[in-house]
């Protein structure tokens, strides 16, 4: 194996395929991508150059500007909510469930596995008000409340869709952070509960420090997931009402 | 993006819009492992 990678024509003809596929398939379409923003029109009408114009006029528009505002305020509150239940229900795998998980890891990931258009749609059933009574404004009824047009404006329209994307990928982060913190030794957690520590001191002093490293990672793939989202929302409110819920 | 791209018909505003989009995930991302790289490391 020594002789094999200690050979630079052999690791070139090695990386060379994957390197050719990733260049043809990622950069180029980048970098054409890149080349585009200096040009106004589409491949049907034709392409005229325009240089910056795009880029100034995209710190000018308002509607861009809201755009960025609600990328940014979905991207905070969708990854602090995924991060956040992801690891909450890893430490329950890990300290409360133990070896009895298995059937809940299972049930908490299935979402994640669920094409995103059918999500979307059975969240759209569910906070419905009309042509029928969704089970969500079907319960506040139930209990003496009033029925709320969750699609009607662009505050609770956030809110489902931040529900719908926390629901759907708390398993994927559940699981990520569960296989960060079977990692941590039993003997660590043995010796600082036999010097006193215990609950929330044991999380804080142990747990969280010593599963940092897999915490991060979740929370590196979960903002980079959420600020380039788009089928889940356009699925669900196609950027309305109105371009409230646009990114 | 989308619409503006694919709808409107404007690609060069919309390849800006995922110029910035871009900008902004690798700021976040070296933001973060910047911030964290004692603890990844230790």
């Amino acid at each position: 194996m020594k002789q094999v990678l200690g050979d630079r024509k052999t690791i070139a003809v090695l990386l060379a395929p994957a390197l050719v596929t990733y260049s043809v398939v990622m950069l180029a379409p980048m970098l054409w991508s890149l080349g585009y923003t200096l040009f106004a029109g589409n491949p049907v009408r034709g392409f005229t150059w325009s240089g910056l114009d795009n880029l100034t006029k995209l710190f000018t528009d308002p509607k861009a500007r809201q755009a960025i505002a609600f990328t940014i305020k979905y991207a905070l509150t969708v990854t602090t909510g995924q991060v956040l239940v992801g690891y909450l229900l890893a430490l329950l795998f890990v300290f409360f469930l133990k070896r009895a998980s298995g059937v809940i890891r299972t049930l908490t990931f299935f979402p994640v596995v669920l094409p995103t258009v059918a999500v979307s749609l059975l969240f759209e059933k569910l906070f419905e008000i009309a042509p029928t009574s969704g089970p969500v404004n079907s319960l506040i009824t139930a209990l003496g409340g009033q029925q709320v047009n969750w699609f009607g404006a662009g505050s609770t329209a956030f809110a489902v869709i931040a529900i719908m994307d926390i629901w759907r990928s708390m398993g994927f982060y559940a699981v990520l952070l569960y296989a960060g913190l079977v990692d941590i030794s039993e003997d660590v957690i043995e010796s600082a509960r036999l010097d006193g520590a215990g609950g929330w001191r044991l999380a804080r002093h142990i747990v969280l420090p010593m599963s940092w490293p897999v915490l991060i990672s979740a929370l590196i793939f979960s903002i980079n997931g959420t600020l380039k989202v788009f089928d889940s929302i356009y699925a669900l409110t196609a950027g309305g009402p109105g371009n409230q819920t646009t990114r | 993006m989308y619409k503006t791209a694919f709808a409107y018909g404007n690609y060069g505003y919309g390849s800006s819009i995922a110029l910035l989009l871009s900008v902004f995930c690798l700021a976040v991302t070296v933001v973060i492992f910047r911030g964290t790289r004692k603890d990844l490391t230790t």
